[in-house]
C-alpha cells in the first residue's frame, strides 16, 4: 500500500497547490486563517515526496481495507472535482440564522467607512451599534450581495456571508431591500440606495439594481 | 492395517483456504481492487454531473463546509505526524524509560505544560500523544498532553486575546481558557489513564504506523521518519474526514437556531454552545473568532465554547476513535463535559 498511500498525500499536496495558485482557497477558509493554505502546502509536499521516495521499504500490494482508506481519504478532492465551487446560498443562509449575527464578528468601526451588509444589519439590533457604525436613514450605500427571501423581507433581501476561521462558520448578514421588482433565490445583485427603515429594522431603498456575476471572494471582507 | 504419521506430508492449505482465513478486507488483489475502486469512482463522478447533482444547493453547502474542515485541519495532523515520528524514529527507549520510570504526580504537570512547547491544534496532538504512550509514557500524562496542548498553547491564547480586544474581557477569557483547560485535561487524564492497566488497554492495537526496523534505537533515518509520517497522516487524514463530512451533514441538514437557541439562562447557554462546538469541529487557533461573534450568549458560555471544542468535536471524536478504544473515547467525553460545564459557570458567576 505505500505507493498507493503516498499516491494519496501526493493528490492533497497537489489539491493545495491549486488552491493557493488559483486563490479559490478564499472560498474556504477565512482571512485569520489563511496562512493555513501555503503552510498545508509546503508540508503536505514535503510528506507526500517523502513517503513516494520510503516506498520500497514496505510491502507494495493493494488490498480493499486500503483501498477503501484511500478512497476515504482523498474524497473531498474526488468532491471538488464534483463540485469544483462550492458556495453558501439562500437556503445556508435560512439555515444559520436562528440568534446569530454576523455584526459580532468584528470589532464595530468609526462610523465613517463604507457600510457593509453586516454593518446594517448588526445596526438593526440596538440603537447602540447604529450609532456606532453611522448607520442613519437617508444615508446613500452601494452593496454587493445574494438575494434570499427571510421572514423580515417583503419583496427580497440582499445576503452575504461573513467568514473567520472556515466556512463552517460563516454567517450570513441580510438586509430588505425595499424593491417593487423580485429576484430568484442566489441571484448576484449590485444595489445602489439609501438606507430607510423598515419596521424595526433598517433595509435599503434602492435606485439602481443591476444583476452581477458572483464575486471570486464570496464574504464580506 | 497401521497408518505411519511420520511419513504423511504436511499439510499446506490453498489459497482459497488462505483467502477465506484473511478475510475480504485484507486480501491482496491489486489489480481487481484497483479497478474497481477506480471503476466504481468515475461512475460516481459522471453520474453525478450528468444528473446535475454540483447544482443542488444542499450538496453545495455540504461540499464547502466538508472541505473547509479538512482543509484547515490536514496540515495540523501532518505536523503532529511528523513529531510522532520524530518521537518515534530519533527518541532511544533509553529516554523514555528515564521519564517512564517517574511517578505519574511529576509526569502529569510536565505533560500539560509541554503543550506550549508545541502549538499544535487538537488534530496534531492526538498522534503525537498516541506516540508517547506507546513509547511507555505513563497514560494520565499522555492524555493530559493531548488534552492541554490545544488550548494552552501560544498561538492559540494569543489568538483568543486578539479575538477579544475591544471586549474589555480578552485578559479574563485568555486566563479562563488556559485555567479551565489545563484543569479538565488533567482531571480528564487522571481519571481515564491514572490506573495501573497498561497502555495496551488504552490504545487500540493497530499502529497506524509500526516498525520494528528503527524503534527503540533512537538512530533513525530520515528514509524511516518519511515512511512514520505519511503512515500516521494517511490514517489519521483519513478519520479527520469522516468526522469532517459528518459534521457538514449535520450543518448542512439541522438549522442552527436548534443549537442556539437557548441564549438567556446561563445554563442552556453553557448546553447549547457546548452542542454548537462539538457540531462546528473547528481549529482551536481560529475558534476564539467564532466564539466572541456569539454576542446573544454570555461570556460564561462562550467560555464553555471554547473549553469544549478542543477536546470533544465530532471530527475529534473520529480520532480518538481511530487511537483509543471505545470505552476511553466514551470517557473523554463524559469526565470533560461535566467539568466545562461547571468550570464556565463558575466563570460566569465569578467574574460577571
Amino acid at each position: 500500500m505505500t505507493r498507493w498511500r503516498a499516491a494519496g498525500l501526493l493528490t492533497w499536496a497537489i489539491t493545495f497547490w491549486w488552491l493557493w495558485l488559483s486563490g479559490s482557497w478564499v472560498r474556504f477558509v477565512g482571512p485569520r486563517t489563511a496562512w493555513i493554505v501555503p503552510f498545508g502546502t509546503i508540508v503536505l509536499t514535503a510528506v507526500a515526496v517523502g513517503a513516494w521516495v520510503a516506498r520500497a521499504e514496505g510491502p507494495g500490494k493493494a488490498n480493499l481495507r486500503g483501498m477503501v482508506t484511500l478512497l476515504t481519504f482523498v474524497a473531498p478532492v474526488l468532491l471538488l472535482v464534483l463540485v469544483p465551487e462550492p458556495r453558501l446560498g439562500a437556503i445556508a443562509a435560512a439555515n444559520r440564522t436562528g440568534g446569530l449575527t454576523a455584526g459580532g464578528m468584528l470589532p464595530a468601526p468609526g462610523g465613517d467607512g463604507e457600510l457593509s451588509l453586516r454593518d446594517i444589519d448588526y445596526a438593526s439590533t440596538s440603537a447602540d451599534s447604529a450609532a456606532l457604525l453611522g448607520v442613519v436613514e437617508g444615508r446613500e450605500v452601494e452593496l454587493e450581495g445574494f438575494v434570499t427571501h427571510p421572514d423580515f423581507a417583503g419583496a427580497y433581501a440582499l445576503t452575504r456571508f461573513s467568514m473567520w476561521c472556515c466556512a463552517a462558520d460563516a454567517l450570513p448578514a441580510s438586509v430588505e431591500v425595499l424593491d417593487e421588482a423580485d429576484f430568484t433565490d442566489d441571484t448576484w445583485l449590485r444595489v445602489k440606495g439609501v438606507i430607510r427603515r423598515s419596521g424595526n429594522r433598517y433595509a435599503i431603498e434602492p435606485t439602481s439594481t443591476t444583476r452581477i456575476d458572483e464575486p471570486r471572494d464570496p464574504y464580506e471582507p | 492395517m497401521s497408518i505411519d504419521l511420520r511419513a504423511a506430508e504436511p499439510f499446506v492449505p490453498s489459497s482459497h483456504q488462505r483467502s477465506l482465513r484473511r478475510g475480504l478486507w485484507d486480501t491482496e488483489r491489486p489489480g481487481a481492487v484497483v479497478a474497481g475502486a477506480v471503476a466504481a469512482t468515475i461512475a460516481l463522478a459522471v453520474a453525478g454531473r450528468l444528473l446535475g447533482v454540483a447544482e443542488v444547493a444542499l450538496v453545495q453547502s455540504f461540499a464547502i463546509v466538508a472541505v473547509s474542515i479538512v482543509v484547515e485541519a490536514l496540515p495540523f495532523v501532518l505536523l503532529g505526524a511528523i513529531v510522532s515520528g520524530v518521537i518515534q524514529v530519533y527518541v532511544s527507549d533509553e529516554r523514555f524509560d528515564r521519564v517512564a520510570r517517574l511517578p505519574a504526580a511529576l509526569q502529569m504537570p510536565v505533560a500539560a505544560v509541554g503543550g506550549i512547547a508545541l502549538p499544535v491544534c487538537e488534530c496534531g496532538s492526538v498522534p503525537i500523544a498516541r506516540r508517547l504512550i506507546a513509547r511507555g509514557l505513563h497514560p494520565a500524562a499522555g492524555l493530559t498532553f493531548m488534552l492541554a496542548a490545544p488550548i494552552v498553547n501560544p498561538v492559540v491564547l494569543l489568538s483568543t486575546w486578539i479575538a477579544y480586544q475591544g471586549r474589555e474581557v480578552a485578559e479574563e477569557m485568555v486566563l479562563g481558557r488556559a485555567l479551565l483547560g489545563l484543569l479538565v485535561a488533567g482531571v480528564t487524564g487522571w481519571a481515564i489513564g491514572g490506573g495501573r492497566q497498561p497502555a495496551s488497554q488504552l490504545l487500540r492495537e493497530q499502529d497506524p504506523a509500526p516498525c520494528s526496523c528503527c524503534s527503540g534505537r533512537g538512530k533513525g533515518s530520515i528514509r524511516s521518519l518519511a515512511d512514520h509520517v505519511g503512515r500516521e497522516a494517511f490514517y489519521m487524514g483519513s478519520f479527520v474526514v469522516v468526522g469532517a463530512a459528518l459534521a457538514a451533514a449535520l450543518q448542512t441538514v439541522a438549522p442552527r437556531s436548534l443549537l442556539t437557541g437557548l441564549s438567556g439562562d446561563i445554563i442552556p447557554a453553557i448546553l447549547s454552545l457546548m452542542l454548537l462546538a462539538f457540531v462546528l469541529s473547528l481549529c482551536s487557533e481560529a475558534d476564539a473568532f467564532v466564539a466572541v461573534s456569539l454576542v446573544q450568549f454570555p461570556v460564561g458560555a462562550q467560555l464553555a465554547f471554547l473549553a469544549f471544542g478542543p477536546i470533544v468535536d465530532i471530527k475529534l471524536g473520529f480520532l480518538y476513535g481511530a487511537t483509543f478504544r471505545p470505552r476511553a473515547v466514551a470517557s473523554i467525553a463524559l469526565v470533560s463535559a461535566p467539568l466545562v460545564a461547571a468550570g464556565a459557570l463558575w466563570f460566569q458567576v465569578m467574574f460577571r
